[in-house]
């Protein structure tokens, strides 16, 4: 009988395990916990960079409206509540229209402007004295449509876009001036359109008067070139986050609400405004949008043919504070704009 | 007469599967359904939207928050399981000496770290100019 010595050989291989060179290839055991953590880490960051800006978000597009402030009635004047669609999305809309008022009493719609108001207001701004500009205005003879946005004012809830969507409503105004139940039909439809608009709401106009013929003469107070420049500065200070969460709210509020700030750019599309005169109006001490937006939509709307624009830079106004700081002053460049854009008043006497 | 045994443990390595495009795939996989599952959920909140545009704005916006922040917690769980699920996966090749296929794999999960902090790198680095 004989024996085998079964004892391993030292350095020899067993047969089926691997050996030591080949176990050691790939990850090492800390390579592999790096992997680990570092997936765990990345996707903790940008969840939760998807949840803050989405929080971010929710805050930019909506608040409480406030409630008016008086009606033209206060001073004497005749007015009829209105109701009509926005354009295109038929958001229904409130406002009123003010009949103008001629120097023999006679009330006229024949020369009617739409007046836009600013975010997170409504038609009766007390801040930038919107009511008491109607009534100046409705005085020298011009009808006045002035409506809450929506999200605003009476107009029902909706995201704040700053002009993204707000311009379907100007249109809807005009809409309705051409073919909506008019309040004052014994005066007829009225002859031509203008448009005042207030900083989102000159930016609306901008915006909706390029798209719309109809809108003959614009005059725009403190108004924005482009719109992300100031939601990077205000995203941060209003929300208390770093900058790095601006293009992430800015993308939340495109996936959950629809709206796209990155279009609201005004100095895009307001050369196609011409031959329309145009009336740039600024605060040379806004602080809010700095008078620069007025340099830039100047400039845009200079280059394109036949453009007939003019700028005016009012001295130690603030923002939206041109007429509350000149008063009658402004009133009579409005006027006088809108009179040489128009001609006198037409209406049958 | 004592005779060695040998024997060959299961899934052990052969040529033809420590394929390293294989294991590549597989560490892939999570990422693109996460990505595909955050697509999806995208979808559903604008498409809840629309359908419930009608119901005005205070009733469909917390309808879509809703299913806008679930949409975030599922493709984060998908994300958390898959790739949980892909690493064991890599290191049970490797402990099987499917280097190759767990070399893969590693690599793959490590591109997809990048990947997923894509957001946050490009909301760092891409330029804002902000107004004064």
């Amino acid at each position: 009988m004989s024996t085998q010595d079964t004892r391993p050989v030292p350095g020899a291989q067993v047969s089926g395990a691997p050996a030591p060179a080949e176990a050691s290839r790939g990850a090492r055991p800390a390579a592999r916990r790096v992997v680990a953590a570092l997936l765990l880490i990345a996707g903790l960051l940008t969840f939760s960079y998807a949840g803050v800006s989405t929080y971010i978000a929710t805050k930019l597009v909506y608040a409480p409206p406030k409630p008016l402030v008086g009606d033209p009635s206060q001073s004497g004047l005749t007015w009829a509540p209105i109701a009509f669609p926005a354009r295109g999305d038929g958001v229904m809309l409130k406002g009123w229209v003010i009949p103008g008022v001629l120097p023999d009493g006679r009330l006229t719609d024949d020369r009617t402007l739409i007046l836009v108001h600013g975010t997170r207001t409504n038609r009766t701004d007390p801040a930038a004295g919107l009511l008491k500009l109607s009534v100046a205005l409705a005085r020298q003879g011009f009808a006045i449509l002035a409506f809450d946005m929506r999200g605003t004012g009476q107009s029902p809830p909706a995201p704040l876009s700053l002009g993204y969507f707000e311009q379907r409503d100007v249109l809807g105004a005009v809409d309705f001036i051409h073919h909506g139940p008019w309040p004052y039909p014994e005066l007829g439809r009225p002859r031509v359109i203008g448009g005042w608009g207030v900083s989102m709401g000159a930016a609306t106009l901008l915006l909706a008067a390029a798209q719309e013929p109809a809108i003959r003469a614009v005059v725009s107070d403190c108004a924005y070139a482009d719109i992300v420049p100031i939601l990077q500065r205000e995203i941060p200070s209003q929300g208390g986050v770093p900058p790095l969460f601006t293009p992430g709210t800015l993308v939340a509020a495109f996936g959950i609400y629809g709206v796209n700030y990155f279009a609201v750019r005004p100095v895009d599309v307001i050369a196609r405004i011409a031959p329309r005169p145009i009336l740039l109006i600024h605060g040379s001490v806004d602080n809010y949008i700095p008078p620069a937006n007025m340099g830039e939509l100047y400039a845009a709307a200079s280059a394109a043919p036949n453009a007939h624009v003019q700028q005016w830079l009012v001295p130690g106004a603030k923002h939206a504070q041109s007429f509350n700081t000149l008063g009658v002053t402004y009133v009579r460049r409005v006027v006088d704009f809108f009179t040489a854009a128009f001609g006198p008043d037409q209406s049958a006497g | 007469m004592r005779e060695s045994t040998s024997f060959m443990p299961s899934g052990s390595a052969s040529g033809a599967d420590d394929d390293l495009w294989s294991g590549v795939r597989a560490g892939a996989a999570p990422l693109l359904l996460t990505l595909v599952v955050g697509a999806l959920m995208a979808g559903l909140t604008t498409l809840a939207r629309v359908v419930a545009a009608p119901l005005g704005f205070l009733a469909w916006q917390p309808i879509i928050i809703v299913i806008w922040v679930v949409g975030l917690l599922l493709t984060a769980a998908v994300y958390a399981i898959g790739m949980t699920r892909a690493w064991r996966q890599a290191r049970g090749w490797q402990a099987a000496g499917l280097a190759r296929r767990a070399a893969g794999a590693w690599w793959a999960l490590g591109a997809a770290t990048l990947i997923v902090l894509l957001p946050v790198i490009l909301a760092l680095a891409l330029p804002q100019h902000p107004a004064p």
